[in-house]
């Protein structure tokens, strides 16, 4: 860009310019269009200035050799997107927290089991300011001393916004995988397959596997360890810690999958049918009424909610 | 929550938030990112940019504000980090290593970031449109047939997407 080409364009003159483009784009134009282009062109100096902005869109996007381009964005899918998204708005919600914090009261037992039942999610400001989320069915051990922050997840899944604490004393988190030593973090730590998933969204952790070497865990990243061992190392998802908000986010989930984390939030059993367990699922559902998610399942698949009674349904074939 | 200031007040009142706020936003960034060296900078680039834009946050707004701001660095740095890397990668993944100069790397990671950010602003189907048609190399009838919708609906796609392009490029 220079100086002279910096003054604003009129927007109805850019969306002339971009029609004309996104014909281009299309393929050739006939002599016809070719024709009225070129009278579109002539008939004032700022549709040549508009047309001149969007052949330089035009150079940067061909700026980059396609395979490149194709590589690298397309190697950065939606979820990713979303993430940055949802990232942004949870480091909204953390600079809030400093405010808001102080209006709360403060959680100040130095030892305490806290657990959440079944549909229930709750949220703790703890005595270091550390904002801790359970999930549904989750029980912990909060174990503060003079040389160490400890929380031992006993059951269920955690989401821990960590606080500064000016005693500088570790933030812990114990499973029975090992532990996960926390650096200034926001991070999410689920019991499942005999280990811990865990997501880390800002900041750095170090996973101890009681039995194997430790290794670290960067912003962005979610890894899955047991006592001897480490799953492949993969993309944080943080759709997987909505229940925060009261909601599960599917994009693209198998049915059977949901169902089994909509299951963590309902009382009794919730099964699905291995004939549908692989019908994709995209949305956003409200955990607070899990029969009202059942009957929208029924509306946007072809599936049907089979009940004995409340507290025994199973997803199957309409 | 922000005003345009001109020049004369502005460096005052930066002072006076740099005074207040700089250690508390140094470490409420060390917190977050657990990384000394990266929260003073991004400390220090937070009050850069503030000279730069010459917004000045409304009274008592001071905190959030340089809070959303270093959070904006913070975001920006993190994609620039995901782009560089993934970028590296699809070199390290040529047949040859013909490794581009450095120049070249930074220019191609400056543009694939723009790209990037067009893409962020587009919503899903709009952006799987643009990637097919910019990209891919298709048409807009195998865009069409690719995401089972209409041509004319394809059409409308690549005008959002040109617009949300045009935006990133010459937001006004």
């Amino acid at each position: 860009m220079n100086a002279t080409s910096e003054a604003p364009i009129a927007p109805a003159i850019v969306e002339q310019a971009s029609h004309w483009l996104m014909l281009q784009w299309g393929g050739e134009l006939d002599d016809e269009q070719q024709r009225r282009f070129s009278e579109w062109y002539a008939a004032d100096p700022e549709h040549g200035r508009a047309w001149q902005r969007l052949e330089h869109l035009q150079s940067t996007l061909t700026g980059v050799p396609s395979d490149t381009a194709r590589a690298v964005l397309r190697e950065l899918p939606d979820a990713r997107r979303r993430q940055t998204l949802k990232l942004l708005s949870a480091l909204l919600l953390v600079s809030g927290s400093g405010y808001f914090a102080q209006a709360q009261l403060p959680w100040r037992e130095a030892m305490a089991d806290l657990r959440s039942s079944t549909g229930e999610r709750l949220q703790r400001i703890l005595a270091d300011g550390s904002r801790l989320s359970l999930n549904s069915g989750s029980a912990v051990d909060i174990l503060f001393n003079a040389s160490e922050r400890r929380i031992r997840l006993l059951d269920g899944e955690l989401l821990l916004d960590s606080g500064h604490d000016p005693a500088q004393r570790p933030l812990i988190v114990e499973t029975s995988s090992g532990e996960i030593q926390a650096l200034g973090t926001r991070f999410s730590v689920y019991q499942r397959n005999g280990g811990s998933q865990v997501e880390l969204f800002e900041g750095e952790l170090e996973l101890r596997p009681r039995h194997a070497s430790p290794v670290r865990l960067q912003a962005g990243q979610s890894r899955w360890f047991s006592a001897t061992g480490f799953g492949e190392l993969a993309r944080a998802d943080i759709n997987t810690v909505a229940w925060q908000d009261g909601y599960l986010i599917a994009e693209r989930m198998p049915l059977g999958q949901f169902i089994a984390e909509l299951s963590r939030h309902r009382t009794g059993v919730l099964r699905c049918d291995p004939a549908v367990t692989n019908l994709l699922l995209t949305g956003v559902f409200p955990l607070a009424d899990t029969d009202r998610v059942l009957t929208a399942l029924q509306q946007s698949l072809p599936v049907k909610a089979h009940s004995m009674t409340r507290y025994w349904v199973t997803v199957g074939p309409a | 929550m922000s005003s345009v200031l001109p020049s004369s007040s502005l460096h005052g009142d930066i002072q006076r938030l740099y005074d207040n706020h700089h250690g508390w936003l140094k470490g409420w960034l060390r917190r977050r990112l657990g990384d000394r060296e990266r929260a003073a900078d991004i400390a220090q680039d937070t009050f850069l940019r503030l000279l730069v834009t010459r917004r000045m946050p409304e009274h008592g707004e001071g905190r959030r504000f340089l809070a959303q701001i270093a959070r904006n660095l913070v975001i920006d740095q993190w994609r620039r980090q995901r782009i560089e890397q993934a970028y590296l990668d699809s070199l390290a993944a040529l047949p040859e290593p013909e490794t581009p100069s450095l120049e070249t790397r930074a220019m191609v990671i400056e543009t694939l970031l723009q790209i990037d950010a067009m893409l962020d602003s587009m919503p899903r189907k709009v952006r799987e449109a643009f990637l097919l048609s910019q990209f891919e190399g298709l048409t807009y009838p195998q865009i069409a047939v690719r995401l089972e919708v209409s041509v004319s609906s394809v059409q409308k796609y690549m005008l959002r997407a040109i617009a949300a392009c045009y935006q990133v490029l010459y937001a006004e």
